[in-house]
C-alpha cells in the first residue's frame, strides 16, 4: 500500500531520555489514522516529528526516517515553513489568534502568498470555513473576534485555518479534549468528511473516538510502538497483550 | 465538627478584618501625607501683589528696584507671607501698618501665580518657578526614553524568544533581575563614571542625566517587557508555527501585538519612576542651582524631583510653599502617567479564549 | 488474566460468568432428572422438570439484561467485547438445551402411559458424552480453554456414532414386535432431542472458540489448531 507518510526506524532522543525506540509506521493516504496509548508513551512526540513541531524543543536528537510522499522531511535541504506548509496542525486547545474569524483563516495563505487578489483570499476564507462546516455559523459576522465563538467553533475554526493552506496532512493532537459530546460529535464528523481529500493522524485518549473515527490504529508504549493495524481488528483482536489490556482498561 | 467549623469562620473573619484595618490605616496615612502637602502646597499657586507706586521699595521683591514689572508687582516674600497667614516674620510693625493701610485701599490682592510655571529657580521664592526644571525633566526623560526603550525590549525580546538556554544566558538573566533591585544612588555613581570621567559629557546636563536614569530603568524594563512577553500564551506561537510561520513572523505577528499593552505599561511606569528619581541625579552633580531653562541636551539642567530637595533645603519661608507646590505638579504628572499605563492596558488588553 | 482498573466491570463481568455457570448446572441436572424419570417411570419427576424449565428460561433473560447493560455502559472492546458476545450466545445455546430436557421429560410422560420397555436402557448411556461435552464446553468458557473447546467439538461426531447405533437397536426392536413401535417413537423422540444437545454443545464451543481466537469458527481452521493439539 502507498503510504502518504512512511515513518521508518524513528528513535527519537530528548537529551539522553530517549522518548521514541525504532518506530515504523506508515500513514495510509485518504484515512485516519489514531495513535493510542498512555500519557508520555510517546504519540505526542511522534505526532510532533511528523511536521517538525519538536524542532524547538532544545537538546532534540532524531535518528530515523520519515518519507512525506517518499522524500525524508529531516533532510537538510527540506524547508520547515514549506513542510508545515503541507503538513498542517491542530492542537488540544482551540487556539484561534486574537483576530477576526477572516483573519484567523486568511493568516495561513496570507503568510505563505497562496492568493493573487483580494476576492480570491476571499474565496480561499469561505471555502475552508465551509468544508470546516462553520461557514453557515460566522458567514454573517466574519470580522467579530475569533475568541468569542464557542469553543467546538474556536476548534473547527482551527481546522479551516488549518485547511487553508491546503496541506496535504492534517495533523490533530487530542482536537476534541477540551470540548463537549455534541461539539465532539461535529469535529468527528469533520473528520471523517476531510478524509477524502486530506491524510489524518489523530492522538487521541478517547478510545472510542479512535474507534469510531480511524481506520488505522497505532498502539504506543513506552516510546515503542505495540501494534498497529486495522482499527476494527485492533479493537476487537488486538494482537498483543499489552495492547489488550489497555483497551479492554486493565493498564496495570 | 460544628465547633470545629465555626472556629475556622471565625478565623476566617478576623482575617479578614485584619486586613480591612491595614488598609484603612494605610489610607489614614496617604490622606495625612495628602492633606499636609495640598495645603502647604495650594498656595504657592497665588501670590501677593502690590501696585508697585503705591509701596516702599523694600516690601517689593528684590528684583522691581531694576526692573519695572508693571502696574502689579510681585510683594517680597515676607510680605506675601505676612498677607496669606498674618504671619510677621521679619517685617517691622510699620511694615505691618502700611501693609494694612494697602488692604484697605486694595492696592494689595492675591491673585493666580502665573511666574511659578513660567519662571526658573530663582534665590528669591517670590519670583521662583519649576519651569526650567519642568523642561530638564522633559529632555532627561526624552533621552532615558529614547536609550532605555529600544535597549531594553531589544533585549528582552532576545532573552525572552530567542537566547539558547545555557549558563551564560542563564547568569545574565540573574544579573539583571538583581540590577532592578539595585538602589538607584549605584547607577548615579555608574553615570558618573561612564558619561562624565570616561565620556566626559557636561556634567549637569540632560543628557547625562538621561543616560543615567536610562541605565537605570534598563533592568525593569526588561524584566516587565520579559514578564509581559512571557504571559503570550505558548499554544499562540504553536499555532502560528503550525501553520509554516517563521519565528520572526511569530514574533511580529502574534507575540509582540499581544504583549504590546504590558510592554507598554511597563515601560510607562519605569518611565514615571525615572521622573521621580532624585539620588543618581545628585550623584552626577545635577543638583546645581540653574536659574535659565536649558535650550539643548548639553545645557545644564536640573529636573523637577531635584528642584523639590533643593527649595526643602532653602531657608526662606516662601519656599516651604514651593515645594509643596512642586510636589503636587510631579504627583500630578506622575498620576497622569499611572492613568496613561492604566488606559492602554484596559483598552489593549487581548483577551485569548484560552 | 490481569484485572480491570474499574472493579465494578470485574465483577459485572463476573456476575455474567457466574449466571452461565448456574445456568449449566441447572440444566444438567435438568438432563439427569429427565433420563431418570424415563428409567424409574416417575412422573412427579418429569413434572417437575417441565416446570423447573421456567427458571432457566429466566436465567436467559437475566444474562441479556446483564450483557445488554455491560455494552452499554462498559463499551467493553477485544477480550471483554468477545467475552459478552459469547455470553449471550452460549446462553442462548444453554436455553434450548434446557428445552430439550424439558421435551425428553414429556416423552417420558408418554411413556409412563405405556407399558415398561427394556430398550430405555440406553438413554442414560447415550446421554453421558452430551452430559460431558456442556460441562466440559462451560468449563472451557469459564476458564477461556482454547484446547479444552476443540476436544468438545471433536466429542460431538462420537455422540452422532452412538445414537445411529441406537436407532439401529430401536428399528431392531420395531420390527421385531409391532407393540413396541409406540415405545420405541417416543425413545426415538426423546434420542433425537439427546443428539441435538450434543450439537448445541458443539455450537457452545464454536462459540469459545471465536471468544478465544477473535475468528469465526471454521472447521479447516479446526483442523490446523488440533493438529497443534
Amino acid at each position: 500500500m502507498a503510504f502518504k507518510i512512511d515513518v521508518q526506524n524513528l528513535n527519537l532522543f530528548y537529551g539522553e531520555k530517549q522518548a521514541l525506540f525504532n518506530v515504523s509506521l506508515g500513514l495510509p493516504a485518504s484515512q485516519t489514522t489514531a495513535l493510542i496509548g498512555p500519557s508520555g508513551c510517546g504519540k505526542s512526540s511522534f505526532l510532533r516529528c511528523l511536521n517538525r513541531m519538536n524542532d524547538v524543543v532544545p537538546n532534540l536528537h532524531l535518528e530515523g526516517k520519515v518519507l512525506l510522499d517518499g522524500k525524508d522531511i529531516y533532510d537538510p535541504s527540506v524547508d520547515v515553513v514549506d513542510l508545515r506548509s503541507h503538513v498542517g496542525m491542530v492542537f488540544q486547545k482551540p487556539n484561534p489568534f486574537p483576530r477576526s474569524i477572516y483573519e484567523n483563516v486568511a493568516y495561513g495563505p496570507r503568510i505563505h502568498r497562496l492568493f493573487k487578489d483580494k476576492s480570491a483570499l476571499d474565496q480561499i476564507v469561505e471555502k475552508s470555513l465551509t468544508r470546516a462546516g462553520l461557514w453557515d455559523e460566522v458567514k454573517d459576522r466574519l470580522q467579530q473576534a475569533a475568541t468569542r465563538l464557542s469553543g467546538g467553533q474556536q476548534q473547527r475554526l482551527c481546522i479551516a485555518r488549518a485547511i487553508a493552506v491546503n496541506p496535504k496532512v492534517i495533523l490533530m493532537d487530542e482536537p476534541c479534549s477540551a470540548l463537549d459530546p455534541i461539539a465532539t460529535a461535529k469535529i468527528e464528523e469533520l473528520i471523517d468528511e476531510l478524509r477524502e481529500k486530506f491524510t489524518l493522524v489523530i492522538v487521541t485518549h478517547n478510545l472510542q473516538q479512535a474507534a469510531r473515527i480511524s481506520q488505522k490504529t497505532a498502539f504506543f508504549h513506552s516510546g515503542y510502538l505495540v501494534e498497529a493495524g486495522e482499527t476494527g481488528e485492533l479493537f476487537t483482536t488486538p494482537k498483543d497483550e499489552r495492547t489488550q489490556g489497555y483497551i479492554t482498561g486493565r493498564y496495570g | 465538627m460544628t465547633s470545629n467549623l465555626r472556629k475556622r469562620h471565625r478565623q476566617e473573619k478576623w482575617f479578614q478584618r485584619m486586613g480591612l484595618f491595614s488598609l484603612c490605616l494605610a489610607l489614614l496615612f496617604l490622606g495625612i501625607i495628602f492633606g499636609k502637602i495640598l495645603i502647604t502646597g495650594l498656595p504657592a499657586f497665588f501670590k501677593t501683589e502690590i501696585e508697585a507706586k503705591s509701596a516702599p521699595q523694600h516690601l517689593l521683591n528684590p528684583y522691581a528696584q531694576y526692573v519695572d514689572q508693571g502696574k502689579w508687582t510681585a510683594a517680597s516674600d515676607a510680605v506675601d507671607m505676612y498677607y496669606k497667614n498674618g504671619y510677621p516674620g521679619t517685617l517691622s510693625p510699620q511694615d505691618s501698618q502700611s501693609i494694612e493701610a494697602l488692604k484697605s485701599q486694595n492696592k494689595i490682592r492675591l491673585s493666580f501665580n502665573g511666574a511659578f510655571f513660567t519662571h526658573s529657580d530663582s534665590s528669591a521664592p517670590e519670583m521662583a518657578g519649576i519651569w526650567g526644571a519642568l523642561l530638564g525633566s522633559l529632555l532627561t526623560l526624552l533621552i532615558t526614553f529614547l536609550t532605555a526603550f529600544p535597549i531594553g525590549i531589544g533585549a528582552a525580546i532576545y532573552l525572552e524568544e530567542f537566547a539558547p538556554k545555557n549558563s551564560h544566558i542563564y547568569w545574565i538573566e540573574a544579573t539583571i533581575n538583581n540590577l532592578a533591585a539595585v538602589p538607584s544612588i549605584l547607577f548615579g555613581l555608574l553615570g558618573l563614571l561612564a558619561f562624565i570621567h570616561f565620556i566626559g559629557l557636561p556634567r549637569p546636563s540632560a543628557l547625562v542625566g538621561g543616560l543615567t536614569l536610562g541605565l537605570m530603568s534598563l533592568p525593569v524594563i526588561v524584566v516587565t517587557t520579559r514578564a509581559s512577553l512571557s504571559a503570550v500564551p505558548f499554544a499562540l506561537k504553536e499555532a502560528a508555527l503550525g501553520l509554516g510561520a517563521t519565528p520572526l513572523q511569530v514574533l511580529f505577528h502574534h507575540v509582540i501585538p499581544s504583549a504590546l499593552p504590558g510592554i507598554t505599561t511597563g515601560v510607562i511606569l519605569s518611565l514615571a519612576r525615572a521622573l521621580g528619581e532624585t539620588a543618581p541625579l545628585l550623584m552626577i552633580g545635577m543638583v546645581a542651582f540653574i536659574a535659565t531653562p536649558p535650550s539643548s541636551f548639553l545645557d545644564p539642567a536640573t529636573v523637577l524631583p531635584v528642584q523639590i530637595f533643593n527649595w526643602s533645603r532653602s531657608p526662606e519661608m516662601g519656599f516651604v510653599e514651593n515645594t509643596s507646590g512642586a510636589i503636587l505638579v510631579l504627583l500630578l504628572i506622575l498620576g497622569l502617567l499611572n492613568g496613561l499605563a492604566l488606559f492602554i492596558r484596559k483598552k489593549f488588553e487581548t483577551h485569548h479564549g484560552f | 488474566m490481569i484485572q480491570h482498573i474499574v472493579k465494578a466491570y470485574d465483577e459485572e463481568l463476573k456476575k455474567l460468568h457466574d449466571l452461565i455457570r448456574y445456568m449449566g448446572e441447572l440444566t444438567l441436572s435438568q438432563i439427569n432428572k429427565a433420563i431418570q424419570s424415563i428409567v424409574d417411570r416417575d412422573a412427579e419427576l418429569a413434572r417437575e422438570v417441565i416446570s423447573e424449565d421456567q427458571k432457566i428460561n429466566l436465567l436467559e433473560i437475566r444474562v441479556d439484561e446483564l450483557a445488554t447493560r455491560i455494552l452499554a455502559l462498559r463499551q467493553p472492546v477485544a477480550s471483554d467485547l468477545r467475552t459478552v458476545i459469547a455470553s449471550l450466545k452460549i446462553s442462548n445455546q444453554v436455553e434450548r438445551i434446557a428445552d430439550y430436557a424439558a421435551n425428553i421429560a414429556k416423552f417420558s410422560l408418554n411413556l409412563q402411559k405405556l407399558p415398561s420397555f427394556e430398550e430405555v436402557e440406553g438413554l442414560p448411556i447415550l446421554i453421558e458424552i452430551p452430559k460431558q461435552m456442556i460441562e466440559s464446553a462451560l468449563i472451557a468458557f469459564e476458564k477461556a480453554d482454547l484446547n479444552l473447546a476443540i476436544k468438545v467439538w471433536h466429542m460431538d461426531s462420537e455422540v452422532d456414532k452412538l445414537y445411529k447405533a441406537y436407532l439401529q437397536n430401536l428399528f431392531a426392536a420395531m420390527i421385531a414386535d409391532p407393540k413396541n413401535v409406540n415405545p420405541c417413537t417416543q425413545l426415538l423422540f426423546a434420542a433425537k432431542n439427546i443428539e441435538r444437545i450434543g450439537d448445541q454443545s458443539q455450537n457452545i464451543a464454536e462459540a469459545v472458540y471465536t471468544m478465544i481466537t477473535g475468528k469465526p469458527f471454521q472447521e479447516s481452521d479446526l483442523a490446523k489448531n488440533g493438529s497443534k493439539i
